[in-house]
């Protein structure tokens, strides 16, 4: 059994930037990471549009993983790759499998989970698309893979169903390799991926974008022959006020190709979360978590697509980084130095059980809320008396023109934010400057 | 020429062809299974309940429900021969006030089938077996003998299990001629039938027998035997992931009423839960299409019955047909040709009954076409198959990884699929070449991505070993 102060599981752009972050001032770390390669899927991403913020250039996403990588192997960081994680408990014991070593035991102070997301498939009931299930039907990350990785282009007369900007961008690099992308669909009645994206991967090569419209049935016994696409029905509502979004079945169509990718969103891998028993949020999907991105059992930290879907890697990293000072400081019971001077955290400590918290052992908590405009926010809990708190949320439709309100309890405005368009693709932070003691309440008006 | 000369060809690679073909491998007889996909289990054997039925809903004095009844009783040794996996269950008839009488009446003709452990209860037992059924469901019929299955595990387990005993079985062989050579069969050696496949094969057989599903018409009708008349009926379903494990613990059917037995909510034994069938009638037997309103009406008519349903959880939807004919399963040997058999109707619960149908196929065969067949002194029952990642404790699995590093590759993550397991099954017997293929031997896949995230690796691994492009491995 091997001790570490923080394992870090993933070792995507999340485990990665957090590990970094965490070995800091002496703290010893391991990453685990279940592929050959680190990178995660960024590995697969040659396109540009990458690391603006975070390393203030543009570049591909393989340029982007190459650079934190680099970053990782001069760190003090244990990294195995080819190894997942089997078993992780309560008491921070991971139990792991590594084709290098077997069986690899480790006992940590603080975990990191980082586990990335996956593609979600259109099987709920809302949306599920009937007919038959042939060769030439693949989600847009797999198609990217394919190709990308494998040099394998996956059809030759394409339909994507979904027009996020996973969707928009599988449409431009599916075009540019060869292939005739039919059209795009989107069940809403707007494009789900930002305008500049839209004008820089359809518009440009006249692809045409179909809202308000979806796929009803793939046809085809051995491999795609077709699907029929219907209209939507964008105002009908259940009886809970949620969008049905129902396809008309009368105004069904029959457009003929041979592959049809499903670029319908990612969501949380919750594996390990579930494993460890944490409490998920339903809005989110993902764990629930404070400020520190900790969640329901002390010492377990999430970050990353395997907390909540971020919309660029720069973004993750960033929260990453955050997390992983948290993770260090929970992990060395440094009593709240997050930014190390490099020294005075003490070299190689051993790990000790009987660390003590940076918090209280029964921190007060208040709760963040959000209004019906928004789908979830993170954190859903802040500890009390935090400051410096960055809160993401994202909305539930498209809205065009809000202000963004801030509320405590006691109906004080903490902040106040207006924006032109909220995308329902995307994800926005706010930071909370001042010290939070009442229950706060995200408001969206239009 | 003769090469390819059997004494007996079983047409058709699902659970009953395939069982056909293991029960004759237990004779000394040179047998082959000719099947028009890239897999065995294609067809209905593969999009089913997976349900072991307990008898009781059977008409009294058919073929379905003696050999129901018998298949339950045998299913589980057979289950632990092959290494299939099994979960006695039980099942639930559930009703409201009004369905008593009917409740009554499907136990008193389970007790007329021969069916035990069949029990009437109440309201109390109800809710401590299934605690997320409606409040207004206080009445059930206890099926203890009720059983679930993984219906394409066995029957490839069927099928390897008669190759390991001396049988061929060739995929991708689609019948589509047969020349019956009646009168000229001593010069043709004794060989009763020439049949040619789409892929351009001949074969020589002294006795056909037509397991073939959706295609059992067609086959009688290229051999000249009896017309088969089938009717076809789909079934849409929903699976869930795994997170909604524990939503019921059993087979839950409502109270049958005149339209059919109703859709169904149960587990697998892979632990996702089951929502289905539908029940559509259909002219191509050989369409599997999912229907809108199929699944609108499971969502509709299970969401009445059962509570708690997370719906945002599915993460698959497929369809199965299967195939009346009249009230029973037809299986007779042909009085229009000599040497051949038909095994026809298969519909529910046709899984359930299919070895026995097999013994009951090889016993017609010993009768009326080959009364000198002889017992094979060394057949071996037992069919093995490498341990999975997740059945392995830690000592194996240290021992496993060490024997083999690939084995603590993770491919499927949400399965925890390693790349060694998934090699097994693209080394297994019947030397599978798609993803679904794979899928069915090692659940690499059938996560709640479904392959989204390991497709790819899959697909590199089967084209490596093949020597294939890539681009040549299908899903199907």
């Amino acid at each position: 059994m091997k001790h570490y102060d923080i394992v870090v599981i993933g070792g995507g752009p999340a485990g990665i930037a957090a590990a970094l972050k965490a070995s800091g001032g002496g703290a010893s770390v391991a990453l685990l990471e279940r592929d050959e390669k680190l990178g995660g899927t960024l590995n697969q991403c040659m396109h540009f549009g990458f690391g603006e913020k975070y390393f203030g250039k543009n570049m591909q996403g393989t340029e982007f993983a190459k650079r934190l990588i680099r970053r990782l192997k001069k760190s003090n960081v244990s990294v195995y790759v080819n190894t997942t994680v089997i078993k992780l408990q309560k008491d921070k014991s991971v139990m792991a499998v590594c084709s290098s070593v077997g069986l690899l035991q480790l006992q940590a102070a603080a975990i990191i989970i980082a586990s990335g997301c996956i593609e979600k498939n259109v099987q709920s009931t809302s949306t599920s698309v009937a007919g038959n299930r042939p060769t030439g039907v693949y989600t847009a990350g797999l198609a990217q893979k394919l190709l990308n990785n494998y040099d394998f282009l996956v059809g030759n007369n394409i339909v994507i169903l979904g027009s996020g900007d996973i969707g928009l961008t599988m449409a431009r690099l599916l075009h540019l390799r060869g292939a005739k992308i039919i059209m795009v669909t989107e069940q809403y009645p707007y494009c789900r991926g930002s305008i500049k994206n839209k004008e820089q991967c359809l518009d440009e090569y006249n692809i045409p974008l179909l809202t308000s419209t979806t796929i009803t049935r793939i046809i085809g016994k051995s491999r795609v022959e077709g699907v029929y696409i219907a209209d939507v029905d964008t105002g009908a509502r259940d009886s809970k006020g949620n969008k049905t979004l129902k396809p008309i079945m009368a105004s069904e169509r029959f457009v003929e190709c041979d592959t049809v990718l499903l670029a319908v969103g990612l969501t949380q891998d919750n594996q390990l979360v579930q494993q460890v028993g944490l409490v998920i949020d339903k809005a989110s999907g993902g764990a629930l978590v404070d400020e520190r991105r900790q969640g329901s059992v002390e010492g377990f930290f999430i970050c990353g697509d395997g907390l909540h879907i971020h919309s660029s890697v720069d973004a993750v990293c960033f929260e990453a980084e955050d997390v992983g000072g948290f993770a260090r400081e929970y992990a060395l019971g440094g009593g709240g130095v997050v930014e190390s001077s490099g020294q005075g955290v003490g070299e190689a400590p051993q790990i000790n059980n009987q660390h003590i918290s940076t918090q209280p052992a029964k921190a007060q908590h208040i709760s963040v809320k959000t209004c019906s405009n928004l789908a979830y926010v993170v954190p859903q809990k802040i500890t009390k008396g935090a400051k410096d708190v960055y809160i993401y949320f994202r909305p539930k439709t498209q809205l065009e023109n809000v202000t963004l309100t801030v509320k405590d309890a006691k109906d004080n405005i903490l902040l106040q934010k207006e924006y032109d368009i909220l995308y329902v693709g995307k994800n926005y932070s706010v930071r909370l400057e001042q010290e939070l003691i009442e229950n706060i309440t995200l408001n969206v008006e239009c | 020429m003769r090469s390819k000369s059997y004494d007996v060809i079983v047409i058709g690679g699902g659970v009953v062809g395939c069982a056909i073909l293991r029960e004759l491998s237990s004779l000394n007889l040179k047998v082959a299974l000719l099947e028009k996909f890239d897999d065995v289990s294609c067809g209905a054997s593969k999009a089913n309940s997976g349900i072991i039925h307990s008898g009781y809903d059977c008409k009294p004095n058919t073929l379905k429900a003696k050999f129901c009844v018998e298949g339950n009783k045998m299913a589980q040794g057979l289950c632990h021969d092959l290494e299939v996996p099994f979960k006695n269950t039980g099942s639930l008839v559930v009703g409201r006030s009004a369905d008593l009488t009917e409740i009554k009446r499907l136990y008193n003709q389970g007790l007329e089938n021969g069916v035990s452990g069949l029990e009437i209860i109440g309201s109390a037992k109800l809710r401590e077996l299934e605690p997320n059924l409606k409040t207004d469901y206080i009445h059930a019929l206890w099926a203890k003998t009720a059983s679930i299955i993984s219906p394409y595990m066995k029957t490839i387990a069927l099928a390897e299990s008669a190759m390991q005993n001396g049988a061929k079985v060739y995929l991708n062989s689609e019948v589509v001629k047969i020349d019956n050579l009646g009168g000229l069969e001593k010069a043709q050696g004794g060989f009763k039938f020439r049949l040619h496949t789409a892929s351009n094969q001949t074969f020589y057989t002294k006795c056909i027998i037509n397991a073939a599903g959706a295609g059992a018409s067609i086959i009688n009708e290229l051999a000249g035997a009896e017309a088969l008349e089938q009717k076809y009926r789909k079934g849409d379903y929903f699976v869930s992931d795994l997170s909604e494990k524990g939503l019921v613990n059993t087979i839950i059917f409502p109270t049958p009423s005149p339209l059919g037995k109703g859709v169904l909510v149960l587990p697998t034994v892979d632990g996702n839960v089951l929502f289905g069938p539908t029940a559509i009638d259909i002219d191509d037997g050989f369409d599997t299409s999912v229907s809108r309103d199929g699944l609108d009406l499971i969502v509709a008519s299970t969401s009445q019955m059962v509570n708690n349903i997370n719906w945002d959880n599915m993460i698959r939807v497929y369809a199965g047909v299967r195939f009346i004919s009249g009230d029973d399963f037809v299986i007779e040997v042909s009085d229009k040709v000599g040497g051949f058999i038909t095994v026809g109707g298969i519909c529910s619960p046709g899984l359930t009954a299919a070895y026995p149908i097999a013994q009951y196929v090889k016993g017609l065969y010993k009768t009326h076409i080959n009364k000198k067949a002889t017992d094979k002194a060394n057949f071996n029952p037992i069919r093995k198959r490498a341990k999975y990642f997740t059945e392995m404790n830690e000592i194996e699995l240290r021992d496993r990884i060490k024997a083999n590093p690939s084995y603590a590759k993770i491919v499927c993550r949400c399965e925890t699929i390693s790349e060694g397991e998934i090699m097994d099954a693209v080394n297994s017997p019947l030397k599978p070449t798609s993803t679904d293929a794979i899928k069915r031997r090692v659940r690499a896949g059938m996560g709640s991505c479904q392959g989204a995230f390991c497709q790819a690796k899959i697909m590199a691994l089967i084209a490596k070993k093949r020597k294939v492009k890539i681009s040549k491995v299908g899903k199907k």
